[in-house]
């Protein structure tokens, strides 16, 4: 009896005393304002192993600041998690952090209530020098939330070589490339004419004609709309293109695409800017092999009929965030702007800051062998940054995880992708449900095209 | 045996080595036959896709897709690969396997000298509230870790033990599950009348414990090895909640990190940078985290005892 | 001795109460207990009713909004619907399989006993994201072992394979993969400790060595296979390891979305909306449902009776 009483009261004075604690937390700053400025404090930055030694730059670079820079590596995909928890003791935030390219989206809500306002410190001339499109997740109304680190962009891959050897000529709309595969499809039938990763390549097609299936709109509102028409006509481009065979989607690292591609029957692979140097290159061709040197080709993603210039989605593309409890937010508004305008020419994926980007092509096209053409791949690279529509396709909804089970269902044969939109925007509206937005779901001319 | 078989014979005559046979196994040639079947189905079940890790290091990254699924590539892959997984930030794969040896070994030793006093006392210690500790155990032992999670970040961040090697320890030491074998063990394994004698004739629980609890602790000693050393060695969630840097980390966490941001299981084109760690370097270093567990499950089965030996209780 | 004990008992009752000095051996474990155990479930109550979503929680201020919205959604059914489906098939697979490996491998003592054991428990040993990375290249058809049995279905990719009719086949099929292994151990180590002299009279009165795996083995290590039983049931509920894997391992859709078990789903909470709040709400609800399956295997079956007499 003695014993539980002593328990009891154990117990009560530890709950008491987390309670009490939590809800007084003398170092927690204000809610939604920032920390007060000290010139002089230390920050701490989370990066991943890959970019250890480009940080260390900044310490040669800037031996001062330097000096104040503290770098954690880690697993950055946890931040999201983490605040929370912080948020929940009062402390333990990052000033600065390396994000994946859904960051802003993911953690730009008042639970999380983390991120700072880079705009008064970041020289607005090289913000506006980000490639258009790029930081369109970054700003929310006036306050700049992101620099982008890399872009991912989607671009037409080609077997060149086959290409020439048939006298085919690259399409430049989505029409065109029907009518290539249908007639090459008369003629060699052995040859597979396009090639595309499963979920991904659904969603470039969506975002090629302006397909508004995900947008945040306002505080906490998100437009879903994946039944528009520019969505059903895409769709039902993609599924005539997959009923007739033109248009393989599959997993690309499976052993099912690697066949395919080693025995060089293929032609297109619509995909991102980084698939040449770390698929095409490395799992389906080796590097080595002197039948892959000038064997690909690089072009710009089609266009539909009646558009200016194509519309692309991406598929990656880093972003560095800062955070608003930082202490000296002007140091860490330079390193980061260090790490996406500086070193970034050195990095193995196309920069989002162009000027780097520039001089990343000028060092790495010529060193990339297996390209048919380095300069025109450099140009289409440069050209297809600007094209990516990033306005409504980007938000807090994992559209990936959601679109899983549908897409369970059309490789069972149960739905097409025309009839897989209804589904989607059905699970994209609870979904947004989950994470506390409203979902508005029409529209889309009433926001200004990018 | 349905009969009782004459001793074994020293002779080699076929006949003498049927009943050597019989009397060894005791079984019939059927069901022995049967019962090797069912095994071997097993063992092709479990064996497999483990033969394949063990092999997959050996293959080169195009050579997974080429090479049969068990065949064996070459020694220079796995050298190779070793090598890359060195390089990765300055061979962090070193210090993670370190961590893991040392927490485990510390988080083991507390469970064990928590584990085994308390299981023996819910099993054979009559004190009031014996009930009431045992109903809490299995209670607590339900409830899903995720509740759990903040309470002990809170806990532990204001014990001040956030992202220190004592936030994963520590929490180690409270194990109902251990507990709970500790328990049951006990309670089959000490008959009724020898504790009730002894406590006749005077002895303490505390003596009993001492002289014959802990004696008899050995096979429990040897299950909860394996069981806590595979769950220890495994955790994942708390050093990935509780640690912040790279450093501290265990070796699971790592090759979670590591998975995640080389792009081994899926594409993660940020990640593509200075070091590619690709599936069979994911492969042979998943290889490294599994071998400890199985040699202390190797050393463990060792010190299960078969009752007739295990001493002079049975039977007075 | 009937009446020794009885003496002793009687006399106990008499006496005042007394400090056991036995009570030293628990004293480390409550207070572990009390850090590791209680206080987070009492806090994990406290968050239930509490408000969350706002930077920094408000406790208590919730009153029971957490609870009235977690059971008025739709996807509680949804998901626990998904993980009945899981454990109608786990429980009685899993339960009879390990049982029955465990006392076939018993049923001769040879030297093969041992290496079986430790491979049916190497994947057990093995750790998630290794698990992962098997379970990719198990499920494609061109490069897994298994790929002839694959292929057979028709299936090219893994995506082919994992769908939402033969999901739940697969899950057990990988949890029975993992955990069995620990299991049939667990079993050996309690064989071991059956006394030689009741296998001998049972050879005597003439059960082979079927009938006595059968009728003496099994009723003697039944106190494991329940707390087996236990185990699984909370495995069951509490599902998260093996839906994350095949959501991992498939690039290529998965039909395994973010919230389809509960753990899932309270895991989504705590890691994306920060909702401690409801994310409490579900692992109480998951708590208390999985206290009713275990009274009553309690109750049913005496586990937790000893003969022990009491003050």
């Amino acid at each position: 009896m003695f014993k539980k009483s002593v328990f009891s009261v154990l117990n009560a004075l530890i709950i008491l005393t987390f309670v009490l604690s939590a809800c007084s937390s003398p170092a927690a700053p204000q809610e939604g304002g920032a920390a007060p400025a000290d010139a002089n404090a230390p920050i701490e930055v989370w990066i991943d192993a890959a970019r250890e030694e480009s940080a260390g730059k900044f310490v040669d670079a800037y031996p001062d600041k330097g000096k104040l820079v503290s770098l954690t590596t880690t697993d950055y995909g946890q931040l999201p998690q983490k605040i929370l928890f912080w948020n929940n003791v009062g402390s333990g935030w990052p000033d600065a952090s390396f994000g994946g390219p859904q960051i802003v989206p993911l953690i730009n809500d008042a639970a999380h209530d983390y991120l700072g306002d880079l705009a008064p410190y970041v020289d607005p001339n090289i913000v506006k020098d980000f490639a258009p499109g790029s930081l369109q997740n970054c700003w929310d109304g006036t306050k700049l939330y992101c620099l982008r680190n890399d872009l991912a962009h989607f671009v037409l891959w080609y077997n060149a070589t086959k290409a020439n050897e048939l006298g085919i000529e690259i399409p430049e709309t989505y029409e065109d490339l029907q009518a290539t595969c249908a007639s090459l499809k008369q003629s060699n039938p052995e040859i597979q004419c396009a090639l595309g990763q499963q979920d991904v390549s659904f969603f470039n097609i969506l975002v090629s004609n302006q397909c508004p299936f995900q947008q945040i709109i306002g505080a906490g509102e998100l437009r879903i709309n994946a039944t528009h028409e520019n969505c059903i006509k895409a769709a039902q481009w993609l599924d005539q293109m997959s009923q007739d065979g033109y248009y393989k989607l599959t997993d690309m690292f499976g052993t099912d695409a690697s066949d395919i591609v080693k025995s060089d029957n293929w032609l297109f692979i619509p995909s991102s800017s980084w698939f040449g140097d770390y698929v095409i290159k490395g799992t389906y061709y080796d590097a080595a092999d002197p039948n892959f040197e000038g064997k690909i080709g690089v072009a710009p993603m089609p266009k539909w009929e009646g558009q200016e210039h194509p519309w692309v989605f991406w598929w990656g593309g880093a972003a560095w965030v800062m955070s608003r409890h930082t202490q000296n937010p002007q140091l860490t508004a330079d390193f980061l702007t260090y790490m996406t305008t500086d070193v970034i020419k050195e990095q193995g994926t196309y920069p989002a800051y162009m000027p780097a980007a520039d001089e990343w092509l000028k060092s790495r096209m010529p060193t990339l062998t297996y390209l048919e053409d380095t300069t025109k791949a450099g140009e289409v690279l440069k050209s297809e940054a600007g094209h990516m529509w990033t306005m409504a396709t980007e938000g807090p909804v994992d559209i990936g995880a959601i679109f899983g089970p549908i897409l369970t269902k059309i490789n069972a044969g149960e739905l097409n992708y025309e009839a897989a939109l209804a589904e989607w925007q059905a699970a994209l509206v609870d979904g947004a449900g989950k994470l506390g937005y409203t979902p508005v779901t029409t529209g889309l001319d009433d926001f200004p095209s990018q | 045996m349905a009969q009782i078989f004459p001793s074994p014979r020293r002779s080699s005559s076929l006949k003498n080595a049927y009943t050597n046979w019989r009397y060894r196994t005791g079984l019939d040639p059927v069901s022995y036959l049967f019962r090797l079947g069912i095994l071997l189905f097993f063992v092709i079940f479990f064996g497999v896709p483990i033969l394949w890790l063990f092999i997959t290091p050996s293959k080169a990254h195009k050579e997974l897709t080429e090479l049969p699924p068990l065949a064996f590539g070459s020694f220079t892959n796995v050298v190779d690969s070793w090598n890359r997984l060195m390089d990765y930030n300055n061979g962090i794969v070193l210090t993670w396997a370190w961590n893991s040896v040392w927490y485990v070994a510390f988080a083991l030793t507390l469970c064990l000298i928590i584990t085994i006093p308390a299981g023996y006392l819910l099993a054979n210690v009559n004190i009031r509230g014996r009930k009431l500790l045992l109903w809490a155990t299995l209670i607590l032992m339900l409830l899903p870790s995720d509740a759990a999670v903040l309470p002990m970040y809170m806990e532990l961040y204001l014990m001040r033990l956030i992202n220190t090697p004592w936030a994963v320890i520590l929490p180690a030491g409270f194990a109902p599950f251990a507990v709970y074998l500790t328990y049951t063990y006990y309670r089959t394994v000490m008959p009724r009348d020898l504790v009730d004698a002894a406590k006749v004739d005077g002895c303490s629980d505390l003596t009993m414990f001492w002289h014959i609890g802990l004696p008899l602790a050995q096979s429990i000693i040897a299950m909860l090895l394996f069981t806590q050393f595979a769950t220890l060695w495994n955790g994942f969630f708390a050093a990935s909640i509780f640690l912040e840097s790279d450093r501290l980390k265990t070796l699971p966490v790592g090759v979670w990190v590591m998975a995640q941001q080389t792009g081994a299981l899926n594409p993660n084109p940020s990640a593509y940078g200075k070091v590619l760690l690709l599936r069979p370097d994911m492969a042979t270093i998943s290889v490294i985290t599994v071998l400890p567990v199985i040699i202390i499950f190797l050393i463990s089965q060792r010190f299960i005892v078969r009752a007739a030996t295990a001493g002079a209780i049975q039977g007075e | 001795m009937q009446e020794a004990v009885a003496k002793v008992s009687k006399s106990a009752k008499r006496r005042p109460f007394q400090f056991n000095s036995a009570i030293l051996l628990g004293i480390p474990y409550i207070a572990f207990m009390v850090i590791f155990g209680i206080v987070p479930m009492i806090l994990a109550i406290i968050f239930s009713f509490s408000k969350y979503g706002n930077y920094q929680p408000e406790y208590f201020a919730a009153g029971l909004s957490n609870y009235i919205a977690i059971l008025t959604d739709p996807q509680l059914l949804i998901s626990f619907g998904n993980i009945l489906k899981f454990g109608a098939i786990m429980l009685p697979v899993s339960f009879i399989g390990a049982l029955a490996i465990a006392l076939i491998l018993d049923l001769a003592d040879d030297r093969f006993g041992g290496f079986m054991r430790t491979v049916y428990f190497i994947p057990g040993a093995i750790t998630l994201p290794a698990v992962a990375l098997i379970a990719i290249f198990m499920f494609d058809p061109g490069i897994s072992p298994f790929g002839f049995l694959l292929k057979l279905t028709g299936a090219k990719i893994a995506g082919d394979i994992l769908n939402n009719k033969t999901l739940i086949y697969f899950m057990v099929l990988l949890r029975f993969f993992a955990s069995s292994g620990g299991w049939i151990a667990v079993f050996y180590g309690a064989l071991t400790g059956i006394n030689r002299e009741v296998i001998e009279a049972g050879m005597i009165d003439g059960c082979n060595p079927w009938q006595m795996a059968y009728y003496i083995k099994r009723p003697l290590i039944m106190g494991y296979a329940l707390f087996m039983l236990i185990n699984l049931t909370i495995q069951s509920l509490q599902l998260f390891a093996e839906p994350f894997i095949i959501q991992t391992s498939l690039r290529t859709g998965s039909p395994i979305d973010p919230y389809w078990s509960p753990n899932m789903w309270s895991a989504f909470l705590t890691i994306r909306t920060g909702d401690f709040g409801k994310s409490a709400v579900i692992s109480l609800i998951m708590l208390l449902i999985s206290l009713v399956a275990a009274v009553f295997i309690v109750t049913r079956t005496g586990m937790f009776k000893t003969d022990v007499v009491r003050n």
